[in-house]
């Protein structure tokens, strides 16, 4: 009531103030020339003010007594509207209490079914997820839909919902054993248009059209809520695994071929995205590896020439040795021609000659041999080098991060063990090649050393007659 | 133990051992063909060739001119070379079955560092499939290449011991 007042007091002090000011104004108008006259204005305005004032008071006072009214008539609402409220409260604690009793009621009527709708619920809330997991689901979207409806609903399955759940689990079971081919869309295939896709029952799924590929049934990690779909394995498996999986969607109905079946649903398969190709395999090992390629490349390019010359040789001497007229396209007939020019003179003479024609001969026979040797021989040295270097690597890493992860030494292990799988890899073709141009060098070698004298012999016996 | 059992049973020893053993067991079949035919050769067919040779120098009537010579050096040589086929051949094979069984090793090795990469675990079970694959194919290159080195090494001595009573038999003078 206090601070009221001080309003109304504040409110009647600044009307006071707009009310000097309009006299002001007035004053302005009228001007005043004595002091008598003053008194007289000052002496009315002050009335004026004190009529005014006493005004203003009543009408403030008549205001207050209206707003008291409101209060008292608000607080007379309140009151009933409380009591109300109270009403409604007990009521509703009889409510529950009803409810409570009902439930007991319900629980007892229920008896040992109680149980049974719980684990009904909660199996069907399990089967849901298998279900909508299964990539049977593929095939008939939106199959775990009725079972999650009941896991959810409040109100108790009857009989008809009850059987829904062991006939889907059934109707699983059946998917399991089944080999099928139905359309479906796989996400980046075909313009998300539906592509023929088999299932090998709820185990693993491959599309057919343009190439053997196999296809998952999965969230999106990221936006599990966008639901299940089919999208390609990121990097297939090796062959054979796609070979098996179009033998099988080529087999005609009823026979039997060897398929593939990932007993994980997908995981096992899933795995080899992580698992590195050829490329990624030889670039773990660095360097070295491309050096020991380099190697490779070049001595087993230059080894097949080497064997191909060598072998023509040795058709050519072979060829020399059953005809008597020399020719000069083969270091066998060469020998006999140098026999030729000097077959007249004395022995020691032809012997030497002979030697000297020879002596010409092998190195061309063995060029080349010493250094496919050599390479075959610095091939696994390499990749022994390469073990080291990953070696290294990897105990620089142990010191400088500890043991803790074995990723972190991965990737020096792998460059170790690379590298002597390409030296190896490289060592044995190459070996392969020396021995086999060594045996065809040493083959024509023995021929021209030990027999180009008997078969020049020979042939002068024949003419001699 | 019946032919089915021992079939399933080497695909299953196949399987274990991984891709190189494939290898190793093409390798030591193809060494034990050259073993054989080498055998076969000094058993049934070194006694016609060298009978040859030696019919043909007890035909001749001079046996002492340097034509004489040079013709029992192209004999002999002949012989020889009919004696060393091969043989180069098999020592080959010999000494690539372990390197074989060291490739098979180290792949192995790299399956086990795969499985560790993926799992970042260290799983016992999970590498055991890596573990047979580096030892099983170890093992058999090892097996195959003492198999071969025996015989390699003899049949290197039969062909010179031959080679040289041969020479023995072609008298000079």
């Amino acid at each position: 009531m206090k601070t009221l007042f001080k309003i109304a007091a504040a409110v009647s002090l600044s009307a006071s103030l707009l009310a000097g000011t309009a006299m002001a104004q007035e004053s302005q108008r009228q001007p005043v020339t004595s002091i008598s006259q003053l008194l007289d204005r000052v002496r009315a305005d002050a009335r004026d003010a004190a009529a005014e004032n006493q005004r203003r008071l009543q009408e403030f006072r008549a205001n207050r007594d209206r707003q008291a009214a409101l209060v008292a008539q608000a607080r007379g609402q309140l009151n009933t509207l409380e009591a109300a409220g109270r009403a409604n409260q007990e009521r509703f604690e009889a409510n529950q209490e009803r409810i409570r009793e009902l439930d007991a009621e319900l629980r007892q009527a229920q008896g040992a079914f109680g149980e049974l709708f719980g684990a009904a619920r909660q199996k069907s809330g399990e089967f849901a997820s298998i279900i909508e997991a299964s990539i049977a689901s593929a095939q008939a979207p939106g199959r775990h839909q009725p079972l999650r409806e009941l896991s959810q609903s409040r109100t108790l399955p009857d009989r008809a919902e009850l059987d829904r759940i062991w006939q889907a689990m059934i109707s699983e079971m059946e998917l399991q054993g089944d080999v099928v081919t139905f359309n479906a869309r796989v996400s980046g295939v075909n313009d998300g248009q539906p592509v023929p896709v088999t299932r090998v029952g709820v185990f693993n799924a491959f599309i057919t059209q343009g190439g053997t590929r196999y296809v998952l049934w999965r969230t999106e990690e990221t936006n599990p809520a966008a639901g299940y779909r089919l999208v390609q394995l990121e990097r297939q498996p090796p062959g054979r695994l796609l070979d098996a999986a179009s033998n099988l969607a080529r087999a005609s109905e009823g026979e039997i071929v060897s398929g593939p079946i990932d007993p994980s649903r997908g995981q096992l398969l899933n795995i080899y995205k992580d698992v590195p190709n050829t490329v990624e395999r030889f670039n773990q090992g660095g360097i070295v590896a491309q050096i020991i390629l380099g190697l490779l490349i070049f001595s087993a390019a230059f080894g097949l020439f080497r064997l191909f010359a060598l072998f023509t040789t040795n058709s050519a001497i072979n060829g020399q040795k059953r005809r008597s007229t020399a020719s000069k396209g083969n270091p066998l007939g060469r020998i006999m021609l140098a026999y030729e020019e000097v077959k007249d003179r004395p022995i020691e003479t032809i012997e030497l000659k002979l030697d000297e024609a020879i002596l010409r001969e092998t190195p061309k026979l063995e060029f080349g041999l010493n250094f496919l040797k050599l390479a075959a021989a610095v091939a696994p040295l390499l990749g022994l080098l390469g073990t080291v270097t990953g070696m290294i690597r990897t105990f620089t890493q142990i010191t400088l991060f500890g043991t803790g992860d074995p990723r972190i030494m991965a990737g020096g292990i792998s460059e170790a063990l690379v590298t002597t799988v390409m030296g190896l890899i490289a060592a044995i073709p190459l070996l392969f090649i020396h021995s086999f141009a060594a045996s065809f060098a040493r083959g024509a070698q023995q021929t021209l050393e030990e027999q180009a004298a008997g078969i020049i012999a020979r042939h002068a016996e024949e003419r001699a007659g | 133990m019946d032919f089915q059992g021992a079939f399933s049973g080497l695909q299953e020893f196949l399987e274990r051992g991984g891709p190189i053993l494939t290898w190793i067991m093409a390798l030591t079949f193809v060494m034990w063909a050259f073993i054989l035919e080498r055998l076969a050769y000094f058993g049934l067919a070194h006694k016609g060739v060298a009978g040859r040779a030696i019919r043909e120098w007890g035909a001749r009537s001079d046996h002492s001119s340097w034509h004489a010579h040079a013709i029992r050096d192209q004999l002999i040589s002949e012989v020889r070379l009919k004696a060393d086929q091969n043989v180069e051949l098999i020592k080959t094979l010999v000494a690539l079955a372990p390197l074989f069984g060291l490739l098979g090793t180290v792949t192995g090795m790299v399956a086990v560092f795969d499985v560790m990469a993926i799992s970042g675990s260290s799983d016992a079970r999970g590498m055991s499939a890596g573990v047979a694959r580096a030892t099983i194919p170890t093992m058999a290159g090892m097996v195959s290449a003492l198999s071969g080195l025996i015989f390699s090494s003899q049949i290197e001595r039969m062909a010179k011991r031959r080679v040289h009573e041969l020479a023995d038999e072609l008298e000079v003078g």
